[in-house]
């Protein structure tokens, strides 16, 4: 362990250095106004400018193996553009993680960075979806299970897991992402897409579809729902109303 | 098991002899993969829809501009040059516009769709192509002729497959990090509480439910499952920073990698298996596939 520390201590000095640097910026914007409240945090930025302080009097005082090291890298025997992309593609990704914070096309790799609080989450899960009748009965139309080669329904290849995400969670909220998704049934010979509840009782792990038009539009405004309620049509209102 | 990484580590793979065919395979995935993203309806319903906002390299007026006036050419293009690059024609010639094409097309994309990003695991080793010596094998030009005549370096064929087993690397350790930096909220974070939520919120849309019909358990309690599983995909993404040092763990990371997209991919966020799948070709070593020019 003595002899790897002392061969790599410069690229281990590196590391070091800008991992430090990263939990800086990200701590700096994660803590907001609480910067400086508190001993811990005070003690916390000391720890990391000490530890930051030593990388860079040992970088100093390695000068030149830091060059030796920079000159190795020069001369790998791979092509000179290639070396230039992957140096400012490097940069741009360090800069991107150091702050936490994407700039296509660098990446901080961040997809599932938040935390969430998960407590006391009530047992009824509820999922407005669209559906339709054929034959005498109700059919859900899943979009998500559309993305699956072996699962899907209604839709093709190039219904990808992004359409789908996007047309299931992101976008469900606009009438633009309901006349897109009808627009495809009509092409499929269905005419009218209604919105019913999809729920699920985590503690009985009973499942089911309820197609009551008017519990579908309640639900929808009242409970919380995973990225917000969904575009229900005026004509289910309309429906809803005459009832 | 000593490893001597002075001769394992990236830099030392990237000077070593490596698989003309190796490369040429990843060359088709990939261009296999782009025309699939290229084609995505995805693209037709951003043109309708407003979107998530993310910012780009690129100034708002430009992103305007592509959105307005270009993306259904742009994505024509993407998709032909696609198809030039899985048959090999015209290769050299085709990999930088493919790459201008596609970086325009998936800004114009991401601009309006945060997540998930499927153009991160494609863009970069796009690049790196257009340096490489992809078309020499399984190619168009190979068979008429429109290939390099000059003989290839001893290391031609491995530094693009040892660059982009370093990007596979890059993706899983920086998604790594991003999870447990800051510190002060990486702990929070290893509670299993974001995974927790994903589950419970999009159970209805999952694999698992379409083929179960049920939940396993209660989702809504049972957190050290979830805390079990979220420190466990993160060591998985940690680990992979190995790939920087030796290459004598692919097998195990390509296998964990695999493993947890499987598992994600039940629970409903499966859009990264196949391109994490293409990505793994270049952890394989070249030897699997020298059956000719190596």
């Amino acid at each position: 362990m003595k002899d790897f520390i002392e061969k790599y201590n410069i690229w281990i000095s590196l590391a070091l250095f800008y991992l430090t640097v990263a939990d800086v910026i990200q701590s700096w914007f994660y803590l907001g106004e609480n910067v400086g409240n508190s001993f811990k945090i005070k003690l916390f930025f000391f720890l990391h400018i000490a530890i930051l302080t030593g990388c860079l009097i040992f970088f100093i005082s390695n000068k030149n193996k830091i060059i030796s090291l920079i000159n190795k890298l020069k001369q790998l025997p791979i092509p000179n553009g290639a070396k230039w992309a992957i140096a400012i593609v490097l940069i741009g990704n360090l800069i991107s993680i150091a702050v936490g914070r994407p700039s296509y096309p660098f990446y901080d790799v961040g997809m599932f960075r938040w935390t969430t609080h998960f407590k006391d989450a009530p047992k009824v899960v509820y999922k407005p979806k669209y559906f339709y009748w054929k034959d005498g009965e109700s059919k859900i139309l899943d979009l998500r299970k559309e993305g699956y080669y072996l699962l899907h329904e209604h839709f093709g290849l190039r219904y990808t897991h992004e359409f789908t995400f996007a047309a299931t969670y992101h976008n469900k909220g606009q009438k633009e992402n309901f006349d897109f998704i009808m627009q495809k049934m009509k092409e499929r010979g269905i005419d009218t897409l209604w919105v019913g509840v999809h729920a699920v009782n985590y503690e009985t792990k009973e499942v089911w579809f309820n197609t009551d038009l008017c519990d579908a539009i309640r639900i929808n405004q009242t409970e919380k729902i995973h990225y917000g309620p969904i575009y229900i049509p005026n004509y289910q209102m309309e429906r809803c109303n005459e009832n | 098991m000593k490893i001597d990484i002075s001769t394992t580590n990236i830099l030392a793979r990237m000077q070593q002899q490596g698989s003309a065919n190796q490369l040429a395979i990843f060359r088709i995935l990939l261009g296999i993969q782009i025309l699939y993203a290229s084609s995505s309806m995805l693209l037709d319903l951003l043109l309708v829809v407003k979107g998530t906002s993310i910012p780009t390299i690129f100034p708002d007026f430009f992103n305007a501009f592509v959105a307005s006036i270009d993306v259904p050419y742009l994505q024509i293009v993407t998709i032909a040059l696609s198809v030039f690059l899985i048959f090999g024609l015209f290769t050299r010639y085709i990999l930088p516009l493919l790459f201008v094409s596609f970086l325009l097309l998936f800004s114009f994309w991401y601009s309006r769709f945060d997540a998930p990003v499927q153009w991160l695991y494609i863009w970069f080793p796009l690049l790196i192509l257009c340096f490489s010596r992809s078309e020499d094998c399984y190619s168009l030009d190979n068979l008429i002729g429109l290939s390099r005549k000059s003989l290839p370096s001893k290391n031609a064929y491995r530094w693009p497959i040892e660059v982009v087993s370093g990007w596979f690397a890059y993706i899983y350790f920086a998604a790594g990090l991003a999870k447990i930096l800051p510190i002060v909220k990486g702990i929070n974070w290893l509670d299993g509480g974001t995974s927790q939520q994903i589950i419970y919120d999009r159970f209805l849309d999952s694999v698992l439910y379409f083929i179960f019909r049920q939940p396993f358990f209660d989702y809504a309690t049972n957190s050290w499952i979830f805390a079990s599983l979220s420190i466990g995909s993160l060591i998985i993404e940690l680990l992979c920073v190995l790939i920087f040092f030796t290459n004598r763990f692919n097998y195990l990371i390509i296998f964990l990698v695999m493993s947890m997209h499987f598992f994600l991919f039940l629970t409903g966020v499966p859009a990264f298996m196949q391109t994490a799948l293409i990505l793994s070709i270049c952890l394989l070593p070249p030897q699997l596939f020298t059956r000719t020019k190596t």
